[in-house]
Order: C-alpha cells, then structure tokens, then sequence
C-alpha cells in the first residue's frame, strides 16, 4: 500500500470497474442531493434565513408608521370589544387631528353597531311612542362613524375568502358582489396568475366602505410552518385586482392613484407606487425583513410593555381618547389601528417573534414599502448558487481522494464558512442568496467518494490478503510435495545400513546432502553374484525439481545397465549415454564416475566428465586416480567412454565425490580449495571407522561453508577391502 | 557476467567476464549463440576468451556444447587462455576433449 500521505492518488490503486464505480456514484450522489434540494424548494434554506432574520434585524425602520393599539388598558377604561361606533368615531378624529396623512384599521367592521336607534326602541316597549319615536329618528352611530371615516384619510381592510371556507356564508347575504366594491385604485402592467385569488371578499358595512378613502386586503396567511414571513400586496377576490392594506395605506398618504406592476405573465417582480419600489415575488408578497425597536424612546409615546422589540412608535387607543399626547403626534404618518389585548385572536408568529400582533406585521409591510428594503431572491442567485455548486462537485470529484486529508477538511471548512459567510453578507444587503446548493452536492459527492474509497480500499486488501493465504498454501503444498519428492529421491538410493552389508568383503559407506529439499547428485553400490562391488557417483547438470527428475532416471537407468554381469563395463556406461540422450529435452547432462572393485584389489574406473577419485593411503597420503575418461553423459551420444584399471591395495581408501565438496563455498565467496579438499579428507581417513570417515568429510566442508547455504549438493562415498582397518 | 564481442585476426572473439552459473547460464547462451551464428555468417572462426571467467558451472559447460553442435563440425570453437579454476573445469568435465583449449589467446587467433 502507498502512503496516502504521500500525494499519490489511491483511487489509482484499485481495479477499473472499482474506481468507475466509485466516480460514478460519486457524481450520483451530487446529482440525487440537488435533485432533493430542488424538491425541498428552499426547506433547508427558510431556518437559515429565520436565524438571519434574528440575529441580523434590519438596521433601522422609517419612523413614518405609527402604530395605534387597542390594548388591555384601553379595553379596561372602555369596555369591551368591539367598541361601539362612536368610540371609533372617535378615535378616528383624535389620530386624523394629530396629522396622520392615512389612517388603517388592520380589523372589519362587517356588522352594524350594537347599539342602534332602533334597537334601542325596541328593546325598551315602555318609551311613549313620541319618545321611540324621537330615537329611532336618532342617527345610527355607524352613520356618526362614516362622516368621520369621510373626513379623515381612512383605508379600511376586508378580508378575501377562500372558498370553503367558515367565513363564506352560504346564503352570501352579507356578501357584497365584489363588483360592488371595486378598487379604489388604478393597476398598470401584468397580472399573474401567481396572485392569490379568493373566491369572495368579507367588507364593511356599505355605508363605511363607501366613506372610506381607500380599500385593502388585510390577509396574510402565514407559511406552511405557521410563520409569517411574506406580507401580499395584492390578491384577487372574485377575481378583481386589489390592493393589500399596507399597499393602499401608502396609496392614499402619498396621494398616488396608480400602482404599477412589474414583471410578465409568469411572474412580477417589483410593485411601484409613487416614488417607492419594493421587490416582490411571482404572486406580489413581499418579504419582510424584520426590524428591531430603536434605542431610543419618542416622549408622549407609549411603549407596550410587551412588546420592547416593535421598531415602531406605539400608542394606546385610550390615551388618544383621552386626548393625550402631542397634536401633531401623527404628523405626515401613516397609522395602523390594531388590536393587541390579550385574547384577540390577532396573534401570529414571525422568524424574530413566537408571538406578536397582526398590526404590527402590517406596520413591516408598510415600512417595507416605504423604504423598498424588502428581501428578495435575486434573479442571478440560482445561477451563482448551483455554478459554485458544480464547481465543488468537479473539484471534490477529482481532488478528494487524492488529496490529503487535512487539505480536504480544511478546504470543507474554507467553503462552508465562505458559503454561509457570504449568504449571511448578502442578508445584510436584503438579499437572499442559498447557501446549500453550494455546499449539499460537493460534500455528498466527497463523503460518498471517499466512504467508498474505503470500502473499495477494504474490498482489495481483503483480496490481497486471501491471495497471500492462497500463495502461502501453494508454497506450503509445494514444501509438502518437495519433501515427499525428497524422501522418494533419498529412497531411491541404497540406505547407509545397507551399503554396509553390501558386500562381506569390501567396507562402503556414502552420505547424499542435497543443497535443496531435492537434489542431482547420485550414488549406487552393489554387489555381483562373483563378489565384486560395483558403485557410482554422479551429479546431474542443474538443481531443483528438473535435475532431481533427471537424476532418478540416471540412477534406474545405470543399475539397469551395469547390474548386467556379463557386459562390460565400457558397453554399460555407453548403453547409459545412449538411453539418456535419447529425447533429452531438457538438455540435461550428468557426470558419472563407475567403478568395479574386484575383491583382490584391482579396480576398473570409468569416468563421464566426473572428478577423478581420490585414494587414502594408511599413512594419509591422498593420492588422485588419474582418469582419461570423458565428456559427461549427454553431451556426446556416442563417445567411446573408456574402462580404465587401477588398483586399491589393503588398508587404502578410495574416495568419491561430486562438486559440493571442491565447489564448497566460504560466507566470502571463497572455494574451498583442492588442497584444503586433500587435507580434509587425509585427516578424515584417520577416523577409526569408515562412517566416521565420510562424516568427518562432510564436517569439515560444513565447518568451511560456516553456516551459509550450501552452493551444490554433496556427496560423498568411500570404500575400502575389508580386513584392512585404516587410521594409524 | 558481461559479455565482450571483438574481431581480431579474422577471428570472432567472444569473452565472457566473471561467472557463469545457474544465474547468468541463460545470457551467456544467448550471447554465445549470437556470436556463433554472426562467425558462421563472416565466414570466420570463433574463440572464446575465457581469461577473465572465473567460473563456469556445468550449465555453461552445457550451452559451450550447444554452441558447438550449432556451429557445426566445419566451424571449431577455441577455448583460449583458461585461468586455473577454468582449466580445472574443462580438465574435469573432459572438455578439452571436445574443444580446442590453448594457453593464449594469440595462439588462438
């Protein structure tokens, strides 16, 4: 395995098909997160603006909007709600006479007074008839009320109803036509289908609207959560384009008659009054960015006690009915009239407030238009949101699993805070920009690729692993099969007990150590029916498995030929050439050294390439067998190989050997040497026994190797006459 | 074991330097049947220097046989200035009996 420190790239490490599948599911991946952020449509996004929206409140607010409110206190000195018409009437006077230069009422008055003229003679049969007279001739307080509304710059709200819905009566009998009640206001540009359409419209009682300077929409339904965070400024009732109340409020302080759309038939995108442009989206809501209470307090003005964070200055209904505070309190304002005792139902939840009052969300929504500091979803913010999107996607898809991975945490860590830093600056400015689909597909795209990297890794190493145990198997196997193969090899040659019972009168022993578990050197020894001893050594070409296969042929081969008492031995060791060349692929060639030794000393050599014999005297002199002999077997098919007589006389050893005696190598690479080889085997010849004698051989050549592995197999065999002891 | 190729006095001399052995066996008869089959097609003889080989295990004894059944009986291959060791080897594995050995490579040439 490669360090993943190092740079290198583990991705590389693994098979095609794995690292296809991991570039692959690694772009799924970005692929199935945008595809679900798409479907959210913005879920992820809303609690991130909300936390904006709380801890980042619009700077300031226009001190233009005022607000009047109906509050506990006021309906403790007044009574009840809803208050009767002259008390509305007025409180009307009281804020128009303090210079409000447009007047909203965020409630409806959709019935009559309670306290009519009539009712009032009805319910008291005892009046003289002159008297019920007289009253019923009283004028109704909603009269009183709408000569107020006629005077003052009053905008009134209704309600637009779904259909189905409690507030749509079935009769429709208090349902104006809403061609009866056509806008007080003139639109110009595009009308989307986006705005909200309502199948009727709940209004005030004719003789108010009629009075009043101005009509809107009081609705404003909260989002799916229940949070309000988008005030309309237009709707639809029975299909007639209306103004919202805040729309209107500034309508009729700016004087304007026209409000322009902008935008086309799939979308607005702006509404326009008089010199205020405020963003919109596609149905004409405007998003609130919420405004905190400034820090200071006007005198005269009033502060709910609950409600410290409203930016807006706030005044209590009875303190105006009571005459209170400065005549020009209201100077060139506009004034919401709002209920926010506790119990009205008026309450609603915005991103700062769990709790507050429906007026005073009307109060953002006029603020809003006044300054055209709404939040808005700037067209180009897909664009740059889903092209930074990408843009991590292809630098995660090849760079994260290439990268180390303190670079991939801080380069995470750089782009979430660039990501929601800049979402968070750009709040500042109103605008809203998502910070997720910057971030959502990259991270998946990286987290995938790199979970699978893992897996992947895992996959392989486990591959790796068995392969090792597989490897370790076969070797083991093959060990377990060498061995066999060496026991069958050491089979295949006469067992030491057994050279020593070979012949009554010629003493033989031999030692075979392969370098490896097999080996090519050979022995043989035998006995003719006449008494003679007939023995071998050879060393095949090679080592290992080929020269241990060649070797047992060697051996059944020669036994064969030159356990034939009557053929000579120069026919026996030529029959041997010939059998072994014929279909010698291997190209394999043996040294052969054959020897008869007659019980009375005279000894026929032949020699096919081998190292000549060396001869033990009593006294220790060594003493070689020159031998003319030949190439070894194999390599001419059909050389001539000679018999060659010598004699060993009583108490001489003969000793033959292969080339893992004089080819025996030293730690340093030294040989040992023919002279150290003639030393060694002098010494070893004074051993009392003949075993001990090729022991003593072996000892030293091991004491010479020192431990290091032994270049060629060794063998060595030694044979004397019986009856004639050696060593002094 | 590095192999050198020369031409010198009509001659084709190859010399094999350092040992041949159950390692080097294979490169040394790739080089050495080069060698046979670029004398057999000059037409001139080849020798090979084996001054400066310090051993030849029977592998290598082995491919000097391959290359002279290759050559052919009318293209001798000379054995030329063995070392010690390498005299001992060719004496052992009777291969003076199958090859031209001469002291000195000038005597070869």
């Amino acid at each position: 395995m490669t360090d993943s420190r190092s740079g290198s790239d583990p991705l590389a490490e693994l098979d095609r098909g794995a690292r296809l599948r991991v570039r692959i599911l690694g772009l799924a991946a970005a692929l199935l997160m945008a595809v679900l952020l798409v479907a959210a449509q913005g879920a992820l996004r809303q609690p991130l603006f909300d936390l904006f929206h709380r801890y980042s409140p619009a700077p300031d607010s226009t001190p233009r909007v005022q607000v009047v409110v109906v509050d506990a206190a006021s309906l403790e000195a007044v009574g009840g709600w809803p208050w009767s018409r002259y008390t509305m009437a007025r409180l009307t006077e009281q804020i128009a006479a303090r210079g409000a230069v447009a007047i909203g009422y965020d409630f409806l008055f959709a019935e009559a007074d309670r306290q009519t003229p009539d009712d009032f003679a009805r319910i008291y049969p005892e009046l003289s008839a002159a008297a019920a007279g007289e009253v019923a001739a009283l004028p109704s307080m909603d009269a009183v009320f709408a000569r107020v509304i006629g005077r003052a710059p009053v905008v009134l709200a209704r309600a637009g109803v779904e259909a189905g819905s409690y507030d749509r009566r079935e009769d429709g009998s208090a349902m104006p036509a809403p061609a009866a009640l056509p806008p007080d206001v003139r639109f110009t540009g595009p009308v989307p289908d986006a705005i909200p359409r309502y199948a009727s419209v709940v209004a005030n009682l004719d003789i108010l609207d009629g009075a009043a300077l101005g009509h809107g929409l009081a609705n404003g339904p909260p989002d799916p959560d229940g949070v309000i965070r988008r005030v309309p400024l237009l709707g639809r009732p029975g299909g007639v384009l209306t103004p919202s109340l805040a729309l209107e409020l500034v309508r009729v302080a700016e004087g304007e008659n026209t409000v322009r759309l902008e935008g086309d038939r799939s979308g607005l995108r702006a509404v326009r009054i008089g010199p205020h442009r405020v963003p919109v989206d596609a149905g004409g809501r405007v998003e609130l960015r919420l405004a905190v209470a400034p820090s200071d307090n006007t005198p005269g003005a009033q502060k709910v006690s609950q409600r410290e964070r409203v930016p807006y200055r706030t005044v209590s209904a009875v303190n105006l009915l009571r005459q209170g505070g400065a005549a020009d309190a209201f100077r060139d304002s506009i004034v919401l009239v709002g209920l926010t005792a506790a119990g009205t139902s008026d309450v609603v939840t915005t991103p700062r407030d769990t709790e507050t009052y429906g007026v005073f969300v009307q109060a953002q929504a006029v603020d809003a238009i006044l300054r055209g500091s709404a939040l808005q979803r700037p067209v180009w913010a897909p664009v740059v949101e889903w092209g930074v999107g990408l843009t991590l996607v292809l630098l995660a898809w090849t760079g994260v699993t290439r990268a180390p991975m303190a670079l991939v945490a801080t380069g995470a860590f750089v782009e979430i805070a660039a990501a929601f830093g800049g979402s968070w600056l750009a709040f500042q400015n109103n605008l809203l920009i998502d910070p997720y689909p910057m971030l959502v597909p990259g991270a998946a795209t990286s987290a995938v690729m790199v979970s699978l990297l893992f897996v992947e890794g895992r996959r392989v190493q486990a591959g790796l692993r068995s392969a090792l145990e597989e490897e370790r198997l076969i070797a083991a196997k093959i060990s377990t099969e060498l061995a066999v193969a060496a026991e069958i090899q050491s089979g295949m040659l006469v067992p030491r007990g057994e050279l020593a019972r070979v012949s009554d009168a010629v003493e033989i022993d031999a030692v075979l150590e392969p370098a490896r578990s097999v080996g090519g050197d050979l022995y043989d020894a035998f006995r003719f029916d006449d008494g003679r001893v007939c023995f071998l050594v050879g060393d095949v070409t090679g080592k290992g498995v080929p020269a241990s296969l060649f070797m047992a042929l060697a051996k059944a081969l020669s036994r064969s030929f030159l356990v034939r008492q009557n053929t000579p031995l120069e026919a026996a060791v030529a029959g041997i050439n010939a059998e072994l060349s014929r279909d010698n692929g291997q190209a394999m060639a043996v040294s052969l050294l054959v020897g008869v030794l007659h019980l009375d000393g005279r000894l026929d050599l032949c020699s096919a390439g081998h190292e000549n014999p060396l001869v033990v005297a009593p006294d220790g002199q060594v003493r070689e067998i020159r031998l003319r002999g030949g190439p070894p077997l194999c390599v001419v098919d059909d050389f001539p190989y000679a018999v060659e007589s010598h004699s060993l006389a009583p108490g001489e050893t003969l000793v033959a050997f292969t080339d893992g005696l004089t080819e025996a190598q030293a730690p340093d690479g030294t040989l040992f040497s023919r002279d150290q080889a003639l030393d060694a085997i002098s010494e070893a010849a004074r051993a009392p026994t003949l075993r001990e004698t090729v022991d003593a051989i072996i000892s030293r050549v091991r004491a010479f190797e020192a431990g290091g592995e032994p270049s060629d197999d060794l063998t060595i065999l030694a044979l004397r006459l019986k009856g004639s002891a050696g060593g002094p | 074991m590095d192999w050198q190729l020369e031409t010198s006095g009509g001659s084709l001399i190859g010399r094999p330097i350092g040992k041949i052995d159950e390692t080097t066996w294979e490169v040394f008869q790739a080089h050495l049947l080069d060698a046979v089959r670029t004398a057999a097609s000059a037409g001139s003889a080849l020798v090979i220097d084996l001054a400066q080989l310090d051993y030849m295990s029977s592998r290598g004894l082995r491919v000097l046989k391959i290359a002279k059944d290759e050559a052919g009986p009318n293209a001798p291959i000379t054995l030329a200035a063995p070392n010690d060791r390498m005299r001992q080897i060719i004496e052992i594995s009777r291969y003076d009996m199958l090859f031209k050995v001469v002291d000195d490579l000038g005597s070869a040439v």
